[in-house]
């Protein structure tokens, strides 16, 4: 109910706040990583390349 | 006289909170035809909201004596396309479309950006619970600092927040003044020095088959660390598939014009449904008015204050703003920043950063979503 704060609820938040953060941090350093992995597999070449201007 | 008293029913049956809600109607068409805030959906919120407070409107359910409950076409929307979560996912199929992850593909260290800015979603889940709003309320209000409308419908909707009124006009209201909140906000933590900081761009190609195994292999990760979040990460790589394979051009075009305009259409009258006057009218739309503008900034500010982190381990000193850019508001957000930007210094071009950080943001505030509907049990 809004207006009275209830602890429980604060402790879980301060909670799902760390695990969030973190949880968005790992999941897009794997991106970042497969995103590397994808770069040096298949390497721009002249037929099928598309440059960002 | 008396006989014909039957047409003065809706007019007895109207009250003063009605009436405020058709002034917050209107002002909400005014912004979105004057302004030009947002319009394709303050529009129709604004309309809606006018058309479900006319007393025994037959726009949602009324108990009808005689016949008992009749559904009303604006419930009816809701209950098919909100309460199931069609609109918000369908909808996420044509922004897939719409998207153009190639500066991202270039450049991926924007991830990182996209990530930092999600802070205001857990800044402001904690704000809420702090003032008394139960956790699930609270989460519902965080989201509105993803910048992202169909996220917060859905994650609102997921909890069943009787707040869904008051969250959608804050997100939508909110993501139409970036242009206001986040020069303001940038300007508050960033010195005219870190304003100016250029950042030189290499242009660098992206295979065709970079593009296309990129939608899947993001869909794959995401559902496998946080699968909660895949039916919204499923569906926007669904769409970015369509586009990049380069033989769906026509379902591409269908997905990025006809099918998000249909749904945005039906999507802004339906969100009146959860703005009657007894819901919306009370002091908690006021805090989460309040809310979903700490939440913008929160994004903001950590968003700048990540890049200058970044910055005192780096040579090559990257400008500040760019992190701001990491928000979902695409790509007003991308744009503003660059704007301010040349506003410091004509010659300082942040574009394709500032693309590459809101398109990274598009898919840390998704992640996000479905991250807090797992962790809120």
């Amino acid at each position: 109910m809004f207006g009275k704060m209830d602890m429980v609820d604060f402790i879980e938040a301060l909670k799902v706040m760390g695990k969030g953060m973190l949880g968005i941090f790992i999941a897009l350093t794997i991106v970042y990583l497969f995103v590397l992995l994808l770069t040096k597999a298949f390497p721009a070449d002249k037929e099928n390349a598309d440059t960002e201007n | 006289m008396e006989f014909l008293g039957f047409l003065l029913d809706g007019v007895k049956a109207l009250n003063y909170q009605q009436v405020l809600m058709w002034i917050i109607g209107a002002g909400l068409i005014f912004l979105a035809i004057k302004k030009d805030y947002e319009p394709a959906l303050l529009l129709p919120i604004g309309f809606g909201a006018i058309l479900v407070n006319i007393p025994l409107s037959s726009m949602v359910d009324q108990n009808v004596p005689g016949y008992g409950v009749v559904e009303g076409i604006i419930d009816f929307l809701f209950n098919k396309g909100i309460a199931t979560e069609l609109f918000p996912l369908v909808l996420f199929v044509g922004i897939g479309a719409m998207i153009d992850f190639g500066p991202l593909l270039s450049n991926p260290k924007m991830l990182f950006f996209g990530a930092a800015a999600q802070f205001g979603i857990f800044g402001t889940l904690l704000l809420a619970v702090a003032l008394g709003f139960d956790l699930k309320d609270a989460a519902s209000i965080g989201i509105i600092g993803a910048a992202d409308g169909p996220t917060s419908i859905y994650v609102a909707n997921f909890f069943q927040s009787k707040y869904v009124g008051p969250i959608m006009v804050a997100a939508y209201s909110y993501m139409s003044l970036v242009p206001i909140i986040q020069p303001f906000a940038i300007k508050l933590v960033t010195t005219k020095k870190e304003r100016m900081i250029r950042m030189p761009y290499k242009p660098k190609q992206v295979s065709k088959t970079t593009r296309i195994l990129f939608p899947i292999g993001v869909s794959l990760i995401a559902g496998l660390i946080a699968p909660s979040s895949l039916s919204l990460i499923g569906m926007l790589m669904f769409g970015n598939l369509i586009r990049e394979s380069g033989v769906l051009n026509s379902l591409s075009k269908t997905a990025q014009s006809e099918l998000a305009n249909l749904v945005t259409l039906f999507l802004g009258i339906t969100i009146a449904s959860k703005m009657q006057a007894a819901d919306f009218i009370t002091i908690e739309t006021l805090v989460i008015i309040g809310l979903g503008l700490v939440a913008f900034v929160f994004d903001t500010v950590f968003g700048v204050f990540f890049v200058k982190f970044l910055n005192l381990f780096t040579k090559n000193k990257m400008n500040p703003m760019v992190g701001a850019a990491g928000i979902s508001a695409f790509p007003m957000s991308a744009r503003v920043i660059h704007k301010m930007g040349l506003k410091e210094d004509p010659q300082n071009f942040l574009l394709m950063h500032t693309v590459g950080a809101n398109v990274a943001g598009q898919i840390a505030s998704v992640i996000a979503g479905g991250l807090i509907i797992y962790l809120i049990k």
